[in-house]
């Protein structure tokens, strides 16, 4: 290793593992271990731009531009293009005159980069440099990183899972709604008719109860239908038969209207096409509520 | 403890035991959360929690289990999140472990609060003594799976030749009697 004498050397090492001296004509005259161990040719005592390319600041082609800019920090890549190095200049006394030496460190970030097969150890960086806990930062933040997009991925899973399991169940229900009213129809149907045979007190009183017990049922069933239709999602628009929707609407409410003493008259249009594309809704529930809302009216 | 520990030991049982398996393993610590953050840092209770559940679950004495994730630590976690680090530390096991203060040194400054065990490695004539010292109680196992994850990242041949508790207020100091050889 170079010396000079009147320069704490071995204090500037302990504090910084890249240590230069430079001489008034940008000369190396002083190179710390870890820089001669990354680039031997320092030992040769070469001017500064003869081995490195000096990023930061634009100026230390010269003694009194480095000067101007000890505050600054230095970045510098090897020209060989194997190493780098960033850290500050100081303005030195070595006897009767000044020197510069250059304190810093490898520079972590581009030799990841650009050197990644250069293993740097960690102890060629003095203990109070951070550039290797800002890597470990940096590697954590990362994790952290997949860690809340793993929690996220999980969060959208699960709520996918959920609004299925709802639709399933959702239209279970309506399902079960469906077939359970079809024959309830039957029922109210049946009580309305024995309701008009001779029968005895007690057995008149038994079909009233009957048939507000049966219309109790139907409510709670159209109830669960509407609670069900409005949870399914959204539904798409698809290719429907209007006759059959009407027909199937008809079929519901016809025992009401016989219960009511009413005739129900299907009309169809001659023009009702076969085939229409769009939202099949309203639902026959819809328009069953529609028929008997106006059976009250009656 | 951070949860970087915790989501280590939720990834180690998940992989090598099956999802239905942490799920049990979780279930049986009552410990709520599923997910752990690594930089937040849990109470150690937690952690302790989820390492006697995976006895249990997994029907293995907890420091079988313990030593399985010492292991999971150096050769899954660490070299998939820290390898730069792992690399800078050292390019074999005794150069590792005499810089690994060093790097948990690094670590203090960037996770606050986190208290990291201290080793200490003393070269003998055909072995070496590895003293880890710690606030923490029973995670030497941890240690004998740490040590052996080394010798796997680093190929070389270990021998555990003796383990020693030593007296202490506080926490655990262990000795471990080690022999390393170069395969």
């Amino acid at each position: 290793m170079i010396q000079s004498a009147d320069v704490p050397w071995s204090e500037l090492h302990q504090l910084f593992t890249i240590v230069m001296g430079l001489d008034d004509s940008m000369e190396i005259i002083h190179a710390s271990e870890t820089l001669i161990k990354y680039l031997p040719v320092v030992q040769t005592r070469p001017r500064l731009d003869d081995v490195f390319i000096v990023l930061r600041p634009s100026s230390l082609d010269t003694f009194e531009g480095a000067t101007k800019n000890l505050g600054s920090l230095c970045l510098m890549t090897a020209k060989s293009g194997r190493f780098a190095v960033r850290g500050q200049l100081l303005r030195v006394r070595a006897g009767d005159k000044y020197i510069l030496c250059f304190c810093g460190a490898p520079w972590l970030f581009w030799m990841n980069n650009n050197c990644p097969d250069i293993r740097l150890a960690i102890n060629d960086f003095s203990s109070q440099d951070v550039q290797l806990d800002q890597l470990f930062f940096m590697s954590t933040e990362k994790r952290m990183v997949e860690d809340l997009e793993q929690v996220n991925r999980d969060l959208l899973a699960a709520k996918k899972q959920l609004e299925e399991a709802q639709d399933a169940q959702n239209r279970f229900f309506a399902q079960m709604s469906h077939e359970i009213r079809t024959p309830l129809n039957g029922v109210v149907s049946a009580l309305s008719l024995l309701d008009k045979c001779p029968t005895d007190c007690q057995q008149s009183q038994f079909v009233r109860l009957a048939q507000s017990s049966s219309h109790n049922l139907m409510q709670v069933i159209n109830y669960v239908l509407d609670v069900s239709k409005l949870e399914l999602s959204p539904k798409e628009d698809t290719v429907f038969s209007c006759l059959e929707l009407a027909c199937s609407t008809a079929e519901v409410v016809k025992a009401r209207a016989e219960e009511k003493s009413l005739e129900l008259t299907l009309d169809l249009s001659a023009h009702l096409p076969g085939a229409c594309y769009g939202d099949p809704g309203p639902t026959p529930a819809d328009i069953t509520k529609s028929a008997d809302q106006r059976y009250q009216i009656y | 403890m951070y949860g970087l520990i915790n989501s280590a030991l939720k990834d180690m049982i998940s992989e090598q035991f099956g999802e239905e398996q942490w799920q049990a393993v979780l279930s049986a610590s009552g410990v709520s959360e599923d997910s752990f953050l690594s930089t937040r840092s849990y109470d150690d209770a937690v952690t302790y929690s989820l390492a006697g559940a995976a006895s249990e679950v997994l029907g293995e004495p907890l420091e079988t289990c313990l030593e399985l994730f010492g292991e999971y630590w150096v050769l899954e976690t660490a070299t998939r999140s820290y390898d730069m680090l792992m690399n800078a530390a050292g390019q074999d096991m005794v150069e590792f472990l005499t810089n690994l203060n060093a790097l948990h040194d690094r670590i203090t400054s960037t996770f606050l609060n986190y208290s990291p065990p201290e080793f200490h490695i003393e070269e003998k004539e055909d072995h070496h003594l590895i003293h880890y010292m710690s606030k923490r109680q029973g995670l030497s196992p941890f240690v004998v799976g740490l040590l052996k994850g080394l010798a796997i990242r680093f190929e070389c041949e270990l021998t555990l030749l003796e383990q020693t508790e030593m007296a202490v207020d506080e926490g655990t100091h262990t000795v471990f009697e080690v022999k390393i050889s170069t395969s």
